[in-house]
Order: C-alpha cells, then sequence, then structure tokens
C-alpha cells in the first residue's frame, strides 16, 4: 500500500529479501551492519543503496518467521541485534531461489529472443 | 496471517518495535562510525558520513514502520494521539464541542430507540409480515373502520382462501371476587386462532380445549346472551401480573375457582409476562377467555379485533379483493344486519403504528436537525482553531507533512470529538430512554419494551462517525487553502482567501435549520394552544370521575343495575364536599352509538347515546341552551323524554328551537321521546375530534343500556373525597370494586399529552438549536471584529462613528443572517405539508409563527452581536494601529 511511496525499495524488494537469507544462510548470524557492508562487497557499488533500506527487509523477514533476530556482544564488545536463518527460513530460500531462477530465466529467454 | 497480527500489533503499540529499532539502528550508526574512522576520517566527519550512509533516519523510520505494521493505521493513531493532547491543551473549547455533540447525539440515540422499537419493531409475532388487520366499514352510515362481529368472522374462516386464519380478539371487563381481594378487571375474549397466530406458550397450565369455545358457561361471562341455564365454571387464563398480585405468584393456581362478576369461572393457565396481544378497546387484559364455537353473538356487534394470518404469497390487494366478495355476499344473506357493510385490511404493522408513525419521524427529523447544526457549530469552532493554528500547520508542510496527513489530522480530531462526543450521548441516552418513555403519551406502541441495547450502541457509533466526519470536514478543506507562505504572514490570525466562505456558509446553514425548527415548534405550540382552549362543552375543574362495573349475578337485567345506580348517585350526593354527582357517559370517551329515526327523515340520524341520572349535567357542567334537566320523576311511568345537543338538533331537524319534537330508537320499536332540553355540544370521542350529535335519555326510561361511570362535582380538590366514596361503594355491595379513577383535569392532561409531549421534545430542539446558532452568529461577527481591528482603528483615527464602526463589522453577518433566514423560511414553508398532520387549529403556514419566528431570531442575533461590537466601537487607535 504505502510503499508506493518507496520506489527504491520496491525495485530490490524481492532479491533484497532473497539476499539477505542467502547472505545469513552462508556467512551464519549477521547484525545489520554486517549484513550491509556484505551487501555493499557483492554489489561492488557502495552507495548503490543507503544501509537503511535494508531494515524494512529485515523486519518483513522476521515478521514472516524466516530469520530470527537476537541482541547479542560484536567481537569489538558492542551490542547489536544479530539475525540468522531459521528452519522455515532455508526452506523459504531455496523455494525462492527456485522462482528467482525461473524468473530471471525467463526474462533472459525473453531478451535474449529479441 | 501471522505477519498480518504482528503488523496489526505493531500498528496499535508501537512502543517496543520502535524502541528497538532506534537501538538497532544506533549500534549500527556506531558501527559505521568506527568503519570511517578506520579509513582515516575525524570524529565529526565519521558521524556525518555514517549518517549518509544509512540514509536519513526518520526515513528509515518510517519504511521500517510501513513494512512492521500498517501506515495508514500507525498514522491514525498518531494523529488520534495528536488530536488528543491537542484537545486537552484546550479544554474550554474541547468540553463546549464534546458537550454540544453529546447533546446532539444523545437525543438522537434516544429517538431512534423509540423509532426502532415503536416502528421498525412494530409487531413481534411470528409470520409478522403476513398479519393483517381486517375492518368493517359502511360508508352510507358513515361508520368506518370498525372491529368485524363475531358471525361476520366465522363467515370469513369458511368462505376465505387468501388467509389461513382468522383470530378475533374482544374486550370486556368484570369485577372478579375469590382471589385476594375484589379487583375490576379488563379481559380479552379471543378464537382459537390466538394461540397459533401469536406463538405464546403459556407460562403454566394449557390453551383452552376446543370444546371450551363454545361452552354457555365462558359465553355468559361475558355481555353475550345466553339463553336457558348456565351450568359449570367458564375457563379463564390469567396475565403474568394479576397471577403475582392476586394469587401471590402461587403455582398451583391452576385449578382454582375464582368469580367474574359473581359467575363461577376456573383458572386453566397462565399468560407469559410482557404478551403482546394485551390491548383491548376496555384497556390492557388481565384475562383471557375462549370465545367462538357455536355461541357467535349478535353480527351487528361489530367489536372483535380481527387479525387474519395471508396464505403464502397472497398479495394484501389479492386478498382485499376477495373479502370484498366475500362481504358482498354476505351482506346479500344478512341485508338487515349488513346491507352497505365491506371489509378493509390494512397491514398489522401499519395498523399498530398508524399514529405514531408520522409523530416519530417528524421528531426523528428534529434531532437530526440539532445534530446538522451542532455539526456546523464544531466545524464553525475547529475552523476558527485551524486559523490560529495556520502557523503550525505552515511549520508541518514545511518539515515535510503532506496535504493528505494534514487533511487526515483534521478529520482525525473532528473523528476524536465526536467520538468522545457520542461516548457522552450514549450514556445520555441510557439515562434519558427511561425519562422519555415516562413523558410519551401512552398510546405510543410499545413504549414499555424500550430498552438501549447494542443495535442502538452501533446506531449511536455510525451517528458519531457520521458527525466527526462532517465537523472535521470544514477544517480538513480549510487546510488545503494552507500554503508554507502562511510563515511569512506576521498575524497567526491571517487566513487565506480561499476558506473565508466557509464560516459564513456554516453560520447561514445553522441559522436555516434552527429557524425550520422554531417554526415547527411555533407551530406545534398553536397547536397545543388551540387543543387546550377548546370549547369543551363542559366545565372539568373540581371534577372526579371513576367506573363501578355491575354486571353479575345480582344484577341481571336492566331493572336491577339501574336500580344500584339510582340508590348510589344520591348517596354520593349527600356526601361531604360532593356538589351533585351522577351516572353516565364520560366526556372525551367514547359512547355506545344508537340510530335515531326522525318524523318526516328516510334515514336515521346516527349519534352517540348516554343515559344518565338527573343532575348529570349540574355535575359536569354543561350548559343549557334551552329546555330542563332530567328530574327523578322522569321515570318508566311518565312521558319518555331526551335531552340533545345541539349537533344532534341540526342534523335532525336543522334547528335548535326543537324543544317538544320526537324521536324514536330504532330497532327498538319503543315509544317516542320527547325533546325537553338543548345542550351545548359537548367533546366526546377525542379532545380534537369536532363534537359528535348526542342524545341522553333519563336512567329510569333507559330499555337499551346502562353506563357505569360516575361524575362528581366536588367543592374542594376533587381526589379529597375519594376515601368517602369508596366507602359509599362497599356500603351499598361489599362485592363492588370502583376503577378508573380520574380527575376530569387529569383526563383533559392526558388527551393533549402527546402534543404536548411533541412540543416539549421539539421545543427543546429547537432552543438547542437556537443557541448553536447564537453562538455562529457570535463567532462570526467576532471574528470580523478581530481580524478587522486594525482597519478600524484606521478608521476611528480618521474619525468614524460608533455607528458606522458597527455598520462596519456587523454588515457580514446581517448577510448571512438574512439568508439564513430566508432559507429556514423556505424550509419551513417546504416542511410544511410534513407537519400538517401534527397540527390542530393552525394553519401550516400560521403567518403569526411565520413572523414571530424571525423576530426572535433577530433578537437572538442581536443578543449575540451586542459584546463583539461594543468591543469594535471601543478599539483604541492608537493601540490598534502598533499592534499592527
Amino acid at each position: 500500500m504505502a510503499s508506493s511511496r518507496n520506489p527504491n525499495v520496491e525495485l530490490i524488494q524481492g532479491s533484497l529479501d532473497l539476499i539477505v537469507l542467502r547472505a545469513l544462510a552462508t556467512m551464519g548470524p549477521q547484525h545489520s551492519y554486517g549484513l550491509a557492508a556484505r551487501l555493499e562487497q557483492v554489489t561492488e557499488h557502495p552507495l548503490t543503496l543507503n544501509q537503511g533500506t535494508l531494515y524494512p527487509a529485515l523486519v518483513r523477514l522476521e515478521q514472516r518467521g524466516w530469520i530470527k533476530g537476537a541482541w547479542q556482544q560484536t567481537e569489538s564488545n558492542r551490542e547489536a541485534k544479530f539475525y540468522s536463518i531459521t528452519k522455515s527460513g532455508t526452506r523459504a530460500l531455496a523455494e525462492q531461489t527456485q522462482r528467482w531462477r525461473r524468473l530471471t530465466g525467463f526474462v533472459d529467454r525473453l531478451l535474449e529472443s529479441e | 496471517m501471522r505477519r498480518f497480527f504482528l503488523r496489526m500489533r505493531n500498528a496499535i503499540a508501537p512502543g517496543r518495535a520502535e524502541r528497538e529499532l532506534t537501538r538497532e539502528v544506533s549500534a549500527h550508526l556506531r558501527m559505521l562510525e568506527e568503519e570511517y574512522r578506520r579509513r582515516g576520517l575525524g570524529a565529526d566527519e565519521a558521524a556525518t558520513a555514517a549518517r549518509r550512509a544509512l540514509g536519513g533516519v526518520d526515513q528509515l523510520k518510517d519504511y521500517h514502520r510501513d513494512a512492521r505494521s500498517f501506515l495508514w493505521l500507525d498514522n491514525l493513531r498518531r494523529d488520534s494521539a495528536y488530536a488528543v493532547r491537542s484537545l486537552v491543551r484546550s479544554p474550554g473549547f474541547s468540553l463546549v464541542a464534546i458537550a454540544t455533540l453529546a447533546l446532539a447525539i444523545g437525543a438522537n440515540t434516544a429517538l431512534f430507540t423509540v423509532v426502532d422499537r415503536v416502528l421498525l419493531r412494530s409487531v413481534p409475532l411470528p409470520n409478522a409480515d403476513r398479519l393483517a388487520r381486517l375492518y368493517e366499514s359502511n360508508a352510507v352510515a358513515k361508520r368506518l373502520r370498525e372491529d368485524p362481529s363475531l358471525p361476520d368472522v366465522a363467515d370469513w374462516r369458511l368462505a376465505s382462501k387468501s388467509f389461513d386464519l382468522f383470530a378475533a380478539l374482544g374486550g370486556t371487563s368484570f369485577t372478579m371476587t375469590g382471589a385476594k381481594e375484589p379487583e375490576s378487571l379488563v379481559g380479552m375474549r379471543i378464537t382459537p386462532e390466538f394461540f397459533p397466530m401469536s406463538g405464546v406458550t403459556l407460562e403454566l397450565g394449557r390453551p383452552f380445549e376446543p370444546s371450551e369455545y363454545g361452552s354457555t358457561a365462558n359465553a355468559a361471562l361475558g355481555p353475550m346472551t345466553v339463553k336457558g341455564p348456565v351450568t359449570g365454571s367458564g375457563s379463564i387464563i390469567i396475565g403474568h401480573a394479576l397471577w403475582q398480585r392476586q394469587f401471590g405468584g402461587d403455582p398451583g393456581v391452576v385449578g382454582r375457582h375464582v368469580q367474574l362478576n359473581g359467575r363461577d369461572a376456573v383458572v386453566t393457565g397462565v399468560m407469559p409476562a410482557g404478551i403482546w396481544l394485551d390491548t383491548t378497546a376496555y384497556g390492557v387484559a388481565e384475562i383471557w377467555l375462549p370465545v367462538g364455537g357455536e355461541l357467535l353473538g349478535n353480527r351487528r356487534s361489530r367489536q372483535f379485533k380481527t387479525i387474519g394470518r395471508l396464505a403464502p404469497g397472497v398479495t394484501i390487494e389479492a386478498a382485499s379483493a376477495e373479502m370484498k366478495t366475500i362481504a358482498a355476499s354476505i351482506a346479500q344473506s344478512y341485508p338487515k344486519e349488513n346491507a352497505n357493510w365491506t371489509v378493509e385490511i390494512a397491514p398489522l404493522k401499519e395498523s399498530v403504528t398508524k399514529g405514531a408513525q408520522s409523530t416519530l419521524w417528524i421528531l426523528f427529523a428534529g434531532g437530526a436537525c440539532v445534530l446538522l447544526v451542532a455539526c456546523a457549530n464544531i466545524a464553525s469552532l475547529l475552523l476558527m482553531r485551524a486559523a490560529g493554528r495556520s502557523r503550525e500547520v505552515a511549520i508541518r508542510m514545511a518539515i515535510g507533512a503532506g496535504r493528505g496527513r494534514l487533511v487526515s489530522q483534521w478529520l482525525t480530531e473532528g473523528m476524536v470529538l465526536a467520538l468522545a462526543g457520542g461516548l457522552g450521548g450514549f450514556l445520555l441516552a441510557l439515562w434519558v430512554v427511561p425519562t422519555l418513555v415516562s413523558f410519551a403519551p401512552a398510546d405510543l406502541p410499545r413504549l414499555n419494551e424500550i430498552s438501549v441495547d447494542l443495535r442502538i450502541f452501533a446506531f449511536c457509533l455510525a451517528l458519531s462517525f457520521f458527525a466527526g466526519l462532517l465537523s472535521g470536514l470544514a477544517p480538513a478543506l480549510a487546510s488545503r487553502g494552507v500554503t508554507v507562505a502562511a510563515l511569512r504572514a506576521s498575524s497567526a490570525l491571517s487566513s487565506g482567501p480561499r476558506r473565508r466562505w466557509l464560516r459564513p456558509v456554516l453560520v447561514a446553514v445553522q441559522v436555516g435549520i434552527s429557524i425550520v425548527l422554531l417554526v415547527g415548534a411555533g407551530l406545534m405550540a398553536r397547536s397545543l394552544l388551540a387543543a387546550s382552549r377548546l370549547e369543551l362543552g363542559f366545565d372539568p375543574e373540581r371534577v372526579l370521575t371513576f367506573n363501578v362495573s355491575t354486571r353479575g349475578d345480582r344484577y341481571q337485567g336492566l331493572a336491577a343495575v339501574r336500580a344500584f345506580h339510582n340508590e348510589l348517585a344520591p348517596a354520593l350526593e349527600r356526601l361531604p364536599g360532593v356538589e351533585s354527582a351522577a351516572v353516565g357517559g364520560i366526556p372525551l370517551q367514547t359512547s355506545f352509538e344508537l340510530d335515531f329515526l326522525i318524523d318526516g327523515r328516510t334515514e336515521p340520524v346516527t349519534a352517540s347515546g348516554n343515559v344518565p341520572t338527573p343532575h348529570y349535567f349540574r355535575a359536569l357542567g354543561a350548559r343549557f341552551l334551552a329546555g330542563r334537566d332530567f328530574t327523578d320523576q322522569d321515570d318508566d311511568r311518565s312521558e319518555r323524554v331526551v335531552i340533545v345537543t345541539r349537533a344532534f338538533a341540526i342534523q335532525a331537524w336543522g334547528d335548535v328551537n326543537v324543544l317538544g319534537r320526537q324521536l324514536r330508537i330504532e330497532y327498538a320499536d319503543g315509544p317516542r321521546f320527547a325533546v325537553i332540553g338543548v345542550l351545548n355540544d359537548i367533546r366526546t370521542g377525542g379532545l380534537e375530534q369536532p363534537p359528535r350529535p348526542m342524545v341522553f335519555i333519563p336512567l329510569r326510561q333507559s330499555t337499551v343500556a346502562t353506563l357505569s361511570s360516575y361524575v362528581v362535582r366536588t367543592s374542594g380538590p376533587p381526589m379529597d373525597v375519594l376515601p368517602l366514596v369508596r366507602d359509599a361503594v362497599k356500603r351499598l355491595d361489599p362485592d363492588l370494586a370502583i376503577s378508573r379513577v380520574a380527575t376530569m383535569e387529569e383526563r383533559m392532561s392526558k388527551a393533549i399529552s402527546p402534543r404536548r409531549f411533541n412540543l416539549w421534545l421539539v421545543g427543546l430542539f429547537s432552543v438547542v438549536a437556537l443557541v448553536l446558532a447564537g453562538c455562529g452568529v457570535y463567532g462570526l461577527i467576532n471574528e470580523a471584529v478581530t481580524s478587522r481591528t486594525p482597519e478600524i482603528g484606521v478608521r476611528v483615527a480618521l474619525g468614524a462613528t460608533g455607528a458606522q464602526v458597527i455598520r462596519i463589522v456587523a454588515s457580514g453577518t446581517i448577510l448571512v443572517t438574512s439568508i439564513g433566514l430566508v432559507l429556514g423560511l423556505a424550509g419551513s414553508a417546504a416542511s410544511a405539508r410534513l407537519l400538517g398532520s401534527m397540527l390542530f387549529g393552525v394553519e401550516p403556514l400560521d403567518p403569526v409563527t411565520l413572523v414571530a419566528v424571525p423576530i426572535v431570531f433577530v433578537v437572538i442575533a442581536i443578543v449575540a452581536a451586542v459584546a463583539p461590537a461594543r468591543r469594535a466601537t471601543r478599539v483604541d487607535p492608537v493601540i490598534a494601529l502598533r499592534g499592527e
């Protein structure tokens, strides 16, 4: 509903959820900053997105029960909320990955057939 | 699903999620800062860079809110909290606004409660939609919509295919002895169809057996003549309240014997409390008796309220057509009794609410008017606040609040006010409804069942939302006119030109609506005045009335009853404090009708009959136009005499000088009666019906009927003699009870009480509306003065006089008030036809009212304008100009 006011998030919504799930699955529990840093690594463009845009994705995933947040100490003894992927999150990741592949494959074929 | 609930929770109680987010974001920021410092930035630069990398914190929070909850709901919550805070900050305004709305919403809720029960749920019977009331009408005899007779109903039952059952209900009354103490009671005689039609399940005992419906013992309990000796007991079902009162709620009451008018009757059952079909022509029934079967009585005795149930799928029109055919064939078989009589049918619902319908809708419309005026007032007040807050609004816009959010903020503020008012209104309605019911005229059907329930709460809530929307709309619309530019303006009061038209329009509407209400109240007051000033034909002061029912074994036959009354009336006259006493009909009540034959006329003259003892007219205070009163010598040995009213004389002979003329009673085949007196007309049928022609026959000569109502004129307060009257009756017969005790003034007051009640309500509405409209006018002129103070200062400095100043500030208000007046008068004229049914003795376009009302309003407008106008004339040019 109100997300139409926020085209940036809308654009990458599906992929962002997938990336976060994937990052948590491969890297283990991460706090938001760690996730943001990882994202920047992957995209290789530090300014493609505000790190803040992560938050809606995190709350969405947490509410779906795909990830779980818990307050823990960082290596530098700071307090941070660490997110880890849940069992249903792992299942969802597999499904979402499948779907993503199908979709991108379909779009690729469409674009190539031009 | 899970996410939906989580979002709901976060929307309603965001505290925890919000705190957590703040914590998380600040941890994030600190880590970003550290990273930037590691890359070699200074502390401040690192902080800035971190913020930049994260994006706007507030935007981030908004996105977060959007994702974690429903943004609109979150906004609504924040708007409400903001509205509550800002309303609490100006308690004066809020209290006035909430009280106004509470009054208006409360009044409407209370009225809706009544309308709901009386009109919308008027017939609580199974298959109520298929039930219809049947009447017999004789256009030639001008006897319309009378209740049918039992033999006619029995014939319909055999012939009709449109109806699957007919239930006939008749009233009766008697004195019951044999329980705790003698009591005069009203009974209802019912045919077997009563039970399937009403769906009543008895509280105790059993319904009547088929054989009981035709038994002579039961027939003899009523006024039906039974040939031959009567053996056995009648069967009766008693009402719940009677069971409690006279039998102490005894669970073994079934099988007990009591005496009705001295005849034996056995209780076979107890009706449940709150039974709906209990009203008869005699009053509220507390005893039910079986009637019908073989004993149907006289075909001409039209007094059985008849309810038919239409067969499934049959329309009223089809049934009506069939019944008219059946009536025509009955009329052929019984020409003497039924010539010219036909059948009329009306849906039961309609017949129940007939009188109340228009009244209630009009009152309801009045209530709606008050609500509209109240909303206009709140809108006006909110507009005023909006003007005072245009800087605040501009600031909010400057820091990024969208127009939509501002509009919704105003709507929320109106809504919060309205809901608070609605809550107050609901409490008010809870409190008012019982009062309303106790003040209401008793002829509103089903009033005793009225209570406030969930449906009413829902209505109240809906009303509050409507009021909130209406009140919040004006400032919301106006807020569109505010721009960030308002920040530049020096005065907080300067408002955009685009919304200046709103308040005057609101005030004009208020004035218009209150004029409509005031005109309505004025017309109703004039009607009440007309009704209370009617030429009655008698003097209601210091008159006591009551009934002494004499039916029973001791009073078999007319002679015994006559003897009793001829003894009681003089005995009462001998009591101290009694000036005169007589038995006879009571004015304002319907009496029996008789047809009189006049020599030289083919058509009989129908008139109300009355059989008084001497001194009746003196007790009543009726005035003789000519002739004399009855005396004890006018008995069955002397010449037969009658006294007639003016209306009868005119109708029978076209003249009032009719002493000595003669008439006969039709069907009685009796002697001729000579007119010995002519009376001024007396209001009988009802206060507001034109006087019926009446004929009085002395009781000692009556062969047709007796009446049991007493009229006693006293020298002091009428109720003072009541104990003496009771003793006098007891001395003559200890088994008799007196009933329906009331002073004549009480009866009068009861007769005009519906009018008084309606006037009271509409009057109250119009006063509230007037006060609100007055406030509107005050607010308008006050604003004119405030916003034009600098201009006034300049003008005064240049030599303007006080009168000129007042003209400046008042001109707009006068224009608005005049427009409102014109609108209101036009509205009154348009609604006059609607009101017509409630008026009496006054035209809907009554010139007195239509002139008086605007004058009243102009006076109110002047009063409202005085204070601001004085302020305007006292503007000190030095101060005003310095303020600029």
